[in-house]
């Protein structure tokens, strides 16, 4: 989970300056959604720098939430490419705001015994 | 209504509509193979599980009904895994069902288990494990749904071995066939957008009618959306000329004064510079693939672009469009003809084309397509022979290729005038492909004549499906253009590579192609000479009770051109055979 510099992806599509982002994706609450997920990151050699599952008030719906370390042109490439699978419901891109509160809250969370 | 998991398969198949399965059983999938004596649906018994995935293609290429396959587990799934590539990348509709160990067996490295869902992700627009029998109906219902609808594409559904047993307590399931509307609510995530955007359509309108050099880019996607006649009213409404990729042949007719044929890699000059030309382009079903825009920053450089396609993933994915469409073709370029129809009947009027017309018809002139016809005792021309075979069969007649110089041949002097003729590997390149497809495309069109132009490297790789197509008496046609090379690769080599040939001699009669294709239950011919071009196929045309396979013994060193070398921009086509001889990178 290191926010230090890291390298350009290797897909060398890219001149833009990488940048990190946050996804909240929604998803359906069922087997392998977050393999097919990862699955479409990993393809295009994005690394994802942290990642959180969590359910919702609904149970049929999860919250995959990934910081991703990717420039704006591939980002919005693959958030089409998420949008397309079928178990993927909704995806947002969370404000840098919202992404100090995730680090925040994702640490508290590993530093906890939950 | 009890049944088996086995039974409820094989009724949603029938419920589905499907007539035809291509596969072969095994351990996992056998419970499925039983309930399947007693139903109305045809099973082609293949003799490789690539041959069962090809030949769904091919059916569903030429029907427009998704392909079904089926095979069993382990090996059986991953010989499976090309044809699902191969139609995840043209987009063709297919059902392909695996048998899987038993859910209880999952995980455990049993016998011929392996994560087939995993391999196949992907290379599938989605795929699933069904894990009860009571899913099976929801999850084949599904399954089809989404190999038809938006985007097409293979899916494929894992099912193991315990829900289908009539011996397991686990395979029983009553009865249920979901409605449209379970359907829908079952895939809160699935939700393709068919109708245009009407401000996008109009902003499309109004840049066609203020264009001076417009060309239409049509790809597959209009095969896709059956959108061939609405392709033709807005290129004629418009008088604008249409480029048709080599996924597209067929969807606007060759013999139409507005078609330009094949761009890209081996397109004819006339199309590829008419694009690299072109103050817009309007791409329809079209994906702007490397191999249609040569050196992308160099491709059309001054085009405005209208980009129409069912998946909006692809609008911008390699080229900015100005308007960008998300929708169905057809559905969008009739919205777009109407809007045409009335501003055209309201008085507006596009800029004078005729000066781009006459630098077009210049080109047409200027840099037909082109052979040095062979001399007397020479091998024949590959070029020749697909002219006769064109010349010496139905018009409506449907052909597949394989991969190679023969296909680049055949999309080029092939004259396709109808849509769903052209069968063939587009996106993948998957040397085999012809001979499964073309017996796939035969058992969904057995009205229709089918030939299959192979190379001989190409065939090598799934012929044994021959054997296939005799005993279930599928009367395809195969006429291998026999260049004793993988052609394609030693053009590479020769051209770019100094001429060092390294591993690309195949040998013209090792294999012996009449005996094998005799010994596969096929009539076998081998012609050398081209004045036994034409008797050859007739003879061939008029055999109906078994395969046939011509050997056309052809010149190795026919090289395909126009050519835009791999990386290079397309206003470096080559055209003249001549300027390609020697040529290096
Ligand atoms: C499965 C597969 N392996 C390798 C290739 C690379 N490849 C493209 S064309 C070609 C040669 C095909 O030879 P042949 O079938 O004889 O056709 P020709 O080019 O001689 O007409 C090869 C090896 C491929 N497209 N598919
Ligand atoms: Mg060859």
């Amino acid at each position: 989970m290191s926010t230090a510099e890291h390298a350009p992806p290797p897909d060398g599509a890219t001149h833009a300056p990488a940048r990190h982002h946050l996804l909240a994706v929604l998803v359906e609450n069922k087997a392998g959604v977050l393999a097919r997920v990862a699955g479409l990151f990993a393809r295009r050699g994005f690394n994802i720098l942290s990642l959180a599952v969590a359910p919702t008030a609904d149970e049929r719906i999860s919250q995959i939430t990934l910081e991703v370390d990717v420039a704006s042109a591939p980002l919005d490439q693959v958030m089409k490419q998420l949008d397309k699978l079928v178990n993927v419901l909704e995806i947002h891109e969370l404000a840098p705001g919202e992404f100090d509160g995730f680090q925040d809250r994702l640490r508290a969370f590993l530093e906890s015994d939950a | 209504m009890q049944l088996t998991g086995a039974q409820a398969l094989i009724k949603s198949l029938e419920m589905e509509g499907v007539d035809t399965i291509f596969g072969l059983p095994g351990g996992c999938i056998l419970p499925v193979y039983d309930p399947l004596l007693d139903s109305p649906i045809r099973h082609i018994l293949v003799r490789h599980e690539q041959g069962a995935g090809h030949m769904a293609e091919g059916y569903a290429h030429v029907t427009g009904r998704p392909g079904v396959a089926m095979v069993t587990s382990g090996p059986a799934a991953t010989n499976i895994v090309t044809p699902l590539c191969d139609a995840f990348m043209d987009s063709i509709p297919m059902v392909v069902i695996t048998g899987q160990v038993p859910t209880g067996a999952i995980g455990t490295d049993a016998f011929q288990e392996c994560d087939t869902i995993g391999i196949t992700r992907s290379v599938t627009k989605h795929n699933e494990l069904v894990t009860s029998a009571q899913d099976i109906p929801r999850a084949v219902r599904e399954a089809f749904h989404i190999a038809t609808t938006g985007r097409p594409g293979p899916v494929l559904l894992d099912i193991p071995k315990d829900i289908v047993d009539a011996n397991n307590p686990l395979s029983a399931m009553r009865w249920e066939w979901p409605d449209d509307d379970s359907v829908r609510d079952g895939l809160p995530g699935y939700r393709p957008v068919t109708k245009g955007d009407p401000r996008r359509i109009r902003e499309a309108a109004e840049l066609i009618l203020s264009s001076s050099r417009p060309v239409i880019y049509a790809g597959g996607g209009i095969l896709k959306a059956r959108a061939a006649s609405a392709l033709r009213e807005l290129a004629e409404l418009c008088d604008i000329h249409v480029v048709t990729t080599l996924m597209a042949r067929g969807a606007f007719p060759d013999s139409h004064p507005l078609c330009l044929g094949m761009p890209g890699m081996h397109g004819n000059y006339s199309a590829v510079t008419s694009m690299q030309r072109s103050d817009l382009l309007i791409a329809l079903g079209s994906r702007f693939d490397d191999r249609v825009t040569g050196k992308v920053p160099t491709f059309a450089p001054e085009a405005k672009i209208i980009h129409v396609d069912i998946d909006p993933a692809e609008l911008g994915k390699v080229r900015r469009p100005d308007v960008p469409i998300t929708g169905d073709c057809r559905l969008v370029i009739e919205e777009l003809v109407a809007v045409l129809r009335e501003r055209l009947d309201g008085g507006a009027e596009a800029p004078d084309r005729a000066a781009w017309k006459q630098t077009i018809s210049g080109w047409r002139e200027k840099h037909p397509l082109s052979y040095r016809p062979s001399d007397p005792g020479e091998a024949l021309k590959p070029q020749f022979v697909l002219e006769q075979l064109r010349d010496n069969t139905p018009d409506d007649c449907i052909v597949a290729s394989g991969v190679g110089q023969h296909q680049m041949w055949t999309s080029q002097y092939w004259k396709f005038d109808h849509p769903y003729t052209w069968v063939n590997s587009g996106g993948l390149g998957t040397m085999g492909f012809a001979v499964p497809a073309a017996i796939g495309a035969k058992v969904g069109r057995p009205d229709a004549m089918v030939w299959a132009v192979d190379g001989d490297g190409c065939f090598q790789m799934t012929a044994q499906e021959l054997v296939t197509a005799a005993a279930e008496r599928i009367p395809v046609k195969i006429a291998i253009l026999n260049n004793a090379y993988l052609g394609m690769v030693r053009q590479w080599q020769e051209m770019f590579y100094e001429e060092r040939y390294s591993e690309v001699y195949l040998s013209p009669d090792l294999p012996d192609y009449k005996l094998w294709a005799e010994a596969m239950g096929c009539v076998g011919m081998r012609v050398e000479a081209p004045e036994e071009v034409e008797s050859a196929i007739q003879k061939a045309n008029e055999i109906d009770d078994r395969p046939v396979v011509i050997d056309f013994r052809t010149d190795a060193s026919e090289k395909v051109f126009p050519m835009v070398p791999a990386g290079k921009s397309n206003d470096e086509i080559i055209t003249d055979p001549a300027l390609g001889e020697g040529y290096v990178q």
